[in-house]
């Protein structure tokens, strides 16, 4: 028993140690993105107490684990940010590179962690540095103003908000996380008739954009039509020019003005501080308001429960969440066995009423299978900002090296994409951006000249198209050189001197293993490596890459990758009685051809499609099925493709169209010629994937 | 004292046991879909709930002749090293227990197949019993035989 006891123990901090580091490489991440932005917004109160919050979170959590160089480092950490956070000390370059250092020792001493070794990671350098930087820093003048948001003029006279107690809490609640409190006050136009209504309109306004706290005069008192304006207590994260402007967007809405509201006595926020020293506490006084709140929407944890917005999350196993798409699918094979017996019974038992209504249920359960199946195979998606989240780190510290200027923009970061496929894609991602970085965008000197700014500019780019899921990569630097990268192939003797390009073709040289035409090798990119190992990995997951580019203009990658590795659409054929499926990705076309057009040149049969020779394939040939009984002067033709190249499939039968999951023929059966993997049918049987690529390969291989 | 808890199976003439630690499951025959240019001792995969699994014909793999498939006819599906597969059998006899003084090392001559299977011969009274060394059913130069 004892034993046992023992034993659970033992998974229990397991169970812990795992949830604490899933816990904290995300806080990890948190304060690395949230450091860059305070790079650019170094007065954002409301972004510096949630790197506090993230640090003393980390620190904690740390602590309960016993793993005091985390806790120490944390805790110099949390000192300095504290320091920042109450205004003595003005964020500066040197600030953020110690604490992105921080955040990269942690997680090195999160990895140790996780590998269960001893924490070794040398870090007293750091809280020494952060030490000094509080100290010192502490001197320095406040450099940075806030940015001209309408606030510098003074503060209009403040209109007295009779609180309810209710009302007074939702203010405290927003000073101490960190959001703004505006009196906005809003100008009837002369001769305004219905003044409340416009009111209620500025409210609804709002609505979206914060919390209205109170208004003044009340609506009953607008009805009655005594005032020409009327002030609203606003809780929110936006900025106040934008909240400006929208309200003038209400018809009949004269003029706006947004001023800070202070509470004549903080005392009631302090209170809470004492209570709960985990929330941060605002900086003392007017300080508050001085500063520039412009935390993004959702970038704010949500902590006060008037947010709406939350998101509620829960961790689970991938393990567990693939079993259960694995017996979703099974469920599904069942009930089409289910249907068959359903059909059986009633040509059996025509007029029995119970064989009716299993026919009936049997729909019902139809149709709440397949959302079933939707939604289970929804809970593998992923946004792909989780990968996207790591570039600017990489940007920003090319161009502190470099002195390049580079601003990297992302888009269209809530795309969802399977989860294998956002694991896969970070490596060729990052090669690429390094790629554009290093060789894509210019100098500031060079930029100038060239006649640009001299801000370089990267856009990352997510979004659906059709199938599929696109991410482009631009920057608007050089573009590449086609006439040298043209040499380079000639040199390498890639292509032949003769051998006709388009300028797409040529930048799709690239791709080929062992070509850069850097001409000095750099820390970051031109070893020759890259980018075919980018094409590689791309390929793997199913994708394509291609690019464009344009001289003086800059360099767009395109990615496109499917939505999921797990389903695909397929195009079922027979061949010798057994259905194989081709992926429809490959698909180009499909024909009916006669045995006689078909002509053997070197023992490699072809047929004239359009004028071009189109190569085949008999798959009962090339896996030795047995030839059957069958005679037909037509056979049946898919032709695949994979990129510029399409072979011809010889098929007994055309079986339609279907989705299919896709799943691995284990390991006993990898690396069969041919063969990508394996689906199961509605029937429950088992049907082959062919792997095109590898068939397109053969043939191109045969005939050299 | 040791015993062996063993999965016995009929092949041809023969009799086999497996130690019932490695066997998962024994099912009936399901549609099996032939896999080309697989080792030829591969009849197929087959969908064990979901799950792709190859099948081993042992009539094949131990060079006897085929036969067809009977009411008998079983696949042993086994865990070997944590993977799954299937061996396709003629029909699963009994459950039963081995003392190991009972057990003798396999015969230098052995008995009309390859020996790296046999990891020795069980006696129960008259009964001999062939005991099968798992680990070398998939893979080893069966394979690369086949598809070299």
């Amino acid at each position: 028993m004892v034993k046992d006891n023992n034993k659970n123990l033992g998974i229990d901090i397991e169970e812990f140690l795992e949830f604490y580091l899933l816990d904290s490489q995300e806080q990890v991440d948190k304060l690395g993105a949230g450091l860059l932005q305070l790079e650019r917004d170094g007065d954002n109160i409301a972004l510096i107490n949630e790197l506090f919050r993230s640090v003393h979170s980390l620190k904690g959590a740390s602590g309960t684990m016993g793993y005091v160089p985390i806790v120490e480092l944390t805790h110099s950490a949390e000192d300095l940010l504290d320091k920042v956070r109450q205004g003595k000390i003005v964020v500066t370059n040197e600030i953020i590179d110690i604490l992105l250092a921080v955040t990269d020792k942690v997680k090195a001493m999160l990895a140790q962690v996780q590998q269960h070794i001893e924490i070794s990671e040398e870090y007293l350098h750091l809280t020494e540095q952060m030490k000094t930087l509080a100290e010192t820093g502490a001197l320095a003048e406040r450099t940075l103003r806030p940015k001209s948001n309408g606030l510098d003029r003074p503060t209009k006279q403040q209109v007295k908000f009779n609180l309810t107690l209710v009302e007074r809490k939702i203010i405290d609640d927003a000073i101490i996380s960190g959001r703004a409190i505006y009196q906005i006050e809003a100008v009837f136009a002369t001769n305004t008739l219905m003044k409340a209504v416009r009111a209620v309109m500025v409210m609804q306004r709002l609505e979206p954009l914060g919390r209205v706290v109170k208004v003044h005069p009340s609506i009953e008192e607008l009805e009655a039509d005594k005032a020409n304006k009327f002030t609203l207590l606003f809780v929110t994260n936006e900025l106040p020019d934008e909240l400006r402007t929208d309200i003038l967007e209400v018809s009949e809405i004269y003029d706006v003005d947004v001023a800070n509201y202070f509470l004549s006595d903080m005392s009631l926020a302090n209170q809470h501080e004492a209570v709960d020293e985990h929330k941060p506490s605002p900086p003392q006084g007017q300080d508050v308001s001085g500063r520039n709140i412009n935390t993004q929407a959702g970038q704010d944890s949500g902590q006060d429960g008037n947010n709406n917005n939350q998101v509620h999350t829960i961790r689970v196993d991938t393990v567990r969440m693939d079993n259960l798409i694995n017996l979703v699918g099974e469920m599904v094979i069942t009930r089409t066995r289910l249907v068959k017996i359903g059909e059986d019974l009633r040509t059996q038992h025509q007029s029995d009423s119970l064989v009716a209504s299993l026919n009936e249920t049997n729909v019902y359960l139809g149709r709440l299978m397949s959302d079933l199946q939707e939604s289970v195979m929804r809970l593998r998606m992923v946004p792909v900002g989780s990968v996207f989240s790591r570039y600017p780190r990489l940007v920003r510290d090319f161009c502190r090296k470099t002195g390049k200027k580079i601003e990297l923009e992302i888009k269209g970061e809530e795309t969802e994409l399977d989860k294998t496929v956002i694991e896969m894609i970070g490596d060729p991602l990052t090669h690429i951006i390094r790629n554009s970085v290093d060789h894509g965008i210019e100098s500031p000197e060079e930029r100038v000249t060239a006649g640009k700014s001299n801000h370089g500019t990267i856009t990352l780019n997510a979004y659906h198209e059709g199938n599929h899921i696109a991410i482009t990569v631009s920057d608007d630097g050089k573009g590449l050189d086609i006439d040298k990268i043209r040499r380079k192939a000639l040199e390498k003797g890639l292509i032949g001197a003769r051998e006709e390009l388009s300028e797409r073709d040529i930048a799709n040289l690239i791709f080929l293993p062992g070509f850069s035409t850097a001409d000095k090798v750099t820390d970051i990119s031109g070893r020759g490596v890259g980018m075919d190992v980018v094409k590689k990995a791309l390929t793997n997951l199913g994708g394509i890459i291609d690019i464009k580019t344009n001289r003086n203009e800059g360099t767009s990658f395109i990615i496109r990758l499917p939505l999921t590795l797990a389903i695909i659409q397929a195009l079922l054929v027979e061949i010798s009685e057994e259905i194989y499926a081709v992926p429809l990705s490959s698909v180009i076309e499909t024909l009916l051809v006669r045995k006689a057009d078909i002509k053997t040149v070197g023992a490699l049969p072809m047929v004239q499609l359009r004028g071009k020779t189109l190569p085949l394939i008999s798959l009962k040939q090339k896996f030795d099925l047995p030839e059957g009984d069958k005679i037909r002067d037509e056979v049946y033709v898919v032709v695949v493709g994979l990129g510029d190249k399409a072979i011809g499939l010889i098929v007994d039968e055309l079986q339609g169209q279907q989705e299919i999951v896709i799943k691995s023929l284990g390991e006993y059966l990898t690396g069969l010629p041919g063969i990508a993997g394996a689906t199961i049918l509605g029937d429950g049987k088992v049907t082959l994937i062919l792997d095109i690529g590898s068939l397109i390969q053969d043939v191109l291989i045969a005939r050299k | 004292m040791a015993e062996e808890q063993l999965v016995t199976f009929s092949l041809a003439s023969e009799e086999f046991g497996i130690d019932i630690m490695k066997v998962q499951e024994i099912i009936r025959i399901p549609p099996i879909t032939r896999v080309p240019k697989a080792p030829v001792y591969v009849e197929g995969v087959i969908n064990l709930r979901g799950n792709v699994i190859p099948v081993v014909n042992l009539r094949a793999r131990f060079g006897m002749p085929l036969d067809e498939e009977t009411d008998l006819s079983r696949i042993v599906v086994l865990q070997v090293n944590g993977k799954v597969l299937g061996v396709r059998v003629d029909g699963v006899t009994e459950v039963l227990r081995l003392r190991s003084e009972s057990i003798e090392p396999p015969p230098p001559v052995a008995l009309g197949m390859d020996s790296q299977f046999i990891r020795g011969v069980g006696k129960i009274g008259e009964r001999l019993l062939i005991l099968l060394n798992l680990d070398q059913l998939m893979g080893g130069d069966g394979v690369h035989g086949q598809t070299a």
